[in-house]
């Protein structure tokens, strides 16, 4: 049976059976973020390689899970788990919460500046989670944005129901490539780093269209992602380490083909700052 | 062997003195170029610097007391305690510099190497690398071997043959080597008799022909990683590895039927200078410290080939060190100037073993470009029981 039945079976594996990975990344980015607005560091230089949105226009578009943090490659039939996760930054910037994400599927160059409905290509489906359950929708600024604009779009929920979200507002400010644009932390209205799902609903199968309702301008990538841990880091030159599930809750399984990175909410720019971080990972 | 309680443990450290404390000093050289990962026993300082000597393509293991064959390039941890097990219980480290934090440093058991030099490092070929050897057996002041290679003196290895092998020997066990030549060795049970020159005596030459193949000294290679690193900058190029074998773990006859994945790019002459890990780094196929094994594989117990033939490849006269060893544990120093500890009592890894014999060296990746000359200190703290 894949997993742990107890800690013997987890420390064997940790420590005497070779059921480890570590891997270290580091982020440099070169887009400048706002204080208290979401931005996605997988857009960020450095190691992996930034990922930029790119695919056909509104075309559901798989991620790479080798080019995102490195896990190694698929372990089944056995199952694999997060059990540390460290973060530090000389860089102020830097200081905030921490979101470590499962970025599964997404729709390149949603126009922000178009009146249409906007449908999306759902040729290729999701490569895990296939029912969409618990998986999230962010929406990433690939172009700046002028602000201001609200939305809604439909997609299938967990459950395989054709859902019309609630109305989505975004920033007020105008924001750089990689922020998330629904997150400004100041208004009341905006949702947050993921869109606002139709009442009951936990997840997304697929997204079928996005209608503008007040122009917000630039390019987006909507990103359904499957939460996985939150962090923080709470000053610069000081570590924060996770660790599962001594200090934390339950170690968080990491499917194989997972295309891991981070979104931030940062205390100001993170541009030119660095962000060292470490992640080990076992499996049984 | 090893701790039935806390308080078992404290009687070791207290009562029986079963500890020992090394403290480590390195000075980087030359500038580390920012996200790269660099093995740090070829720098000065102490331990001692070594510089990957020995035959080309041949694995190379390294010990505690022995080094490289060359030179000890690993602290004295307390040498062999067998039957008792050794421990890590504290780590500590540091680093100033001018610039370069934050850096995480990885403390390693380095098992051997194959050492890469000339077209070994220019070439575009497939690389065959040195496991095996056949060999005869006489005797001269015990049952003494006699093959082809230069093996180091303790290498872990076990024995095959086509019909019976010399008495005192036998298959699917372990023994060491005492090097008496550069082709000749005796033979140990055990590491121990090996450092006190206690071999195994002649009684016959067996029959067919015989074949020793080296081991690991993590068992089969569990936990082990594989890494190339520089021990001389090539002039230019940055291959990407495209083909490659190795023996996972439980598998003893050397076939290498697992190979490396994603293609792994080795960096340009910007990043392959000495101390510095090729395949780590900021672009796409840089791994990090370890190239990436295939599918849920538990270690590398032998490197068979490896072909780089992507990429540009390099040119000039480097030396390059393919690597095996076996990661123990990690600390993050955040900040110049700023002592780092980890209590491994109390957190996980939780007194990692250290093998009799280890090689203990130490990796250090830096966010930042480190300023050449920054010394990094470490201490280690072991106990046994």
């Amino acid at each position: 049976m894949a997993g742990f039945r107890n800690y013997r079976e987890f420390v064997d594996a940790l420590a005497d059976n070779g059921q480890v990975h570590s891997c270290t990344f580091r982020k440099v980015p070169s887009q400048t973020s706002t204080a208290n607005i979401w931005a996605d560091l997988s857009m960020a230089a450095g190691n992996p390689p930034p990922n930029y949105y790119v695919g056909s226009e509104l075309t559901a578009t798989v991620f790479e899970g080798h080019r995102g943090i490195f896990h190694g490659y698929d372990k089944s039939p056995a199952n694999k788990y997060l059990v540390e996760l460290g973060l530090t930054s000389p860089t102020a910037g830097f200081v905030g919460q921490y979101k470590l994400m499962d970025y599964v599927l997404f729709y390149p160059f949603v126009d922000m500046d178009s009146a249409d409905e906007q449908v999306m290509d759902n040729t290729t489906t999701l490569p895990r989670y296939t029912d969409g359950a618990g998986l999230l929708v962010m929406a990433v600024a690939v172009t700046p944005s002028v602000g201001g604009g609200t939305f809604t779009f439909t997609y299938y929920n967990q459950d395989g129901i054709l859902k019309t979200s609630p109305t989505q507002t975004c920033n007020t400010a105008a924001v750089n490539i990689a922020s998330l644009i629904t997150s400004q932390s100041a208004s009341a209205a905006t949702p947050g780093p993921f869109l606002r799902l139709a009442d009951g609903d936990t997840g997304v199968r697929s997204i079928v269209s996005l209608t503008n309702v007040v122009l917000n301008g630039g390019l987006i990538a909507l990103v359904l992602v499957k939460p996985l841990c939150d962090s923080v880091i709470r000053e610069i030159n000081t570590t924060r380490e996770l660790s599962f599930p001594q200090l934390n809750a339950t170690p968080q399984r990491v499917v194989d083909g997972a295309y891991l990175n981070l979104i931030v909410l940062p205390a100001g720019t993170v541009a030119a700052g660095l962000l060292l971080g470490q992640a080990k990972f076992i499996w049984n | 062997m090893g701790f039935s309680s806390d308080d078992d443990l404290l009687n070791e450290m207290t009562t029986n003195g079963k500890v020992n404390k090394q403290t480590w000093s390195k000075t980087t050289a030359p500038v580390h170029t920012a996200g790269g990962w660099h093995l740090l026993c070829g720098l000065n300082g102490y331990p001692n610097a070594g510089t990957f000597p020995g035959t080309d393509l041949l694995f190379q293991s390294c010990w505690e007391t022995s080094g490289d064959g060359t030179v000890v390039i690993g602290p004295q941890h307390g040498g062999v305690v067998a039957s008792d097990t050794k421990h890590l219980i504290n780590i500590g480290a540091s680093m100033v510099a001018a610039a370069g934090a934050p850096w995480q440093a990885k403390l390693v058991d380095l098992q051997g190497y194959y050492r890469l030099s000339t077209t070994n490092v220019t070439g575009t070929g497939s690389r065959t690398l040195i496991n095996s050897n056949t060999f005869t057996a006489s005797s001269s002041s015990g049952l003494l071997l006699t093959y082809t290679n230069d093996f180091n003196t303790f290498t872990k290895v076990r024995f095959t043959t086509t019909t019976t092998l010399p008495t005192g020997l036998a298959i699917d066990t372990d023994y060491y080597l005492v090097r008496v030549s550069s082709t000749t060795a005796r033979v140990a049970t055990s590491l121990a008799n090996a450092i006190a020159g206690t071999v195994i005596a002649y009684t016959d030459a067996g029959t067919g022909t015989h074949t020793l193949r080296i081991q690991t000294r993590a068992n089969q290679g569990i936990g082990c990683e594989a890494f190339f690193v520089v021990q001389t900058a090539p002039t230019g190029g940055g291959p990407n590895m495209t083909a490659s074998a190795y023996d996972a773990p439980g598998t003893y006859d050397g076939a290498g039927t697992r190979a490396f994945q994603g293609t792994p790019s080795n960096g340009a002459a910007a990043d392959a200078y000495a101390c510095r890990i090729t395949h780590s780094g900021n672009a796409t196929g840089r791994y990090g410290p370890f190239m990436p094994k295939q599918g849920a594989d538990t270690g590398i117990a032998r490197i068979n080939s490896f072909t780089w033939s992507g990429g540009t490849a390099y040119t000039g006269s480097g030396v390059i060190a393919l690597c095996i060893a076996k990661p123990i544990a990690d600390i993050i120093i955040p900040a110049t100037g700023v002592w780092s500890e980890r209590d491994l009592r109390n957190q996980l890894p939780s007194l990692p073993k250290i093998e009799d014999g280890a090689c203990l060296a130490w990796m250090l990746f830096g966010v930042g470009a480190t300023t050449t000359a920054s010394p990094f200190t470490a201490t280690t703290d072991f106990v046994w029981g």
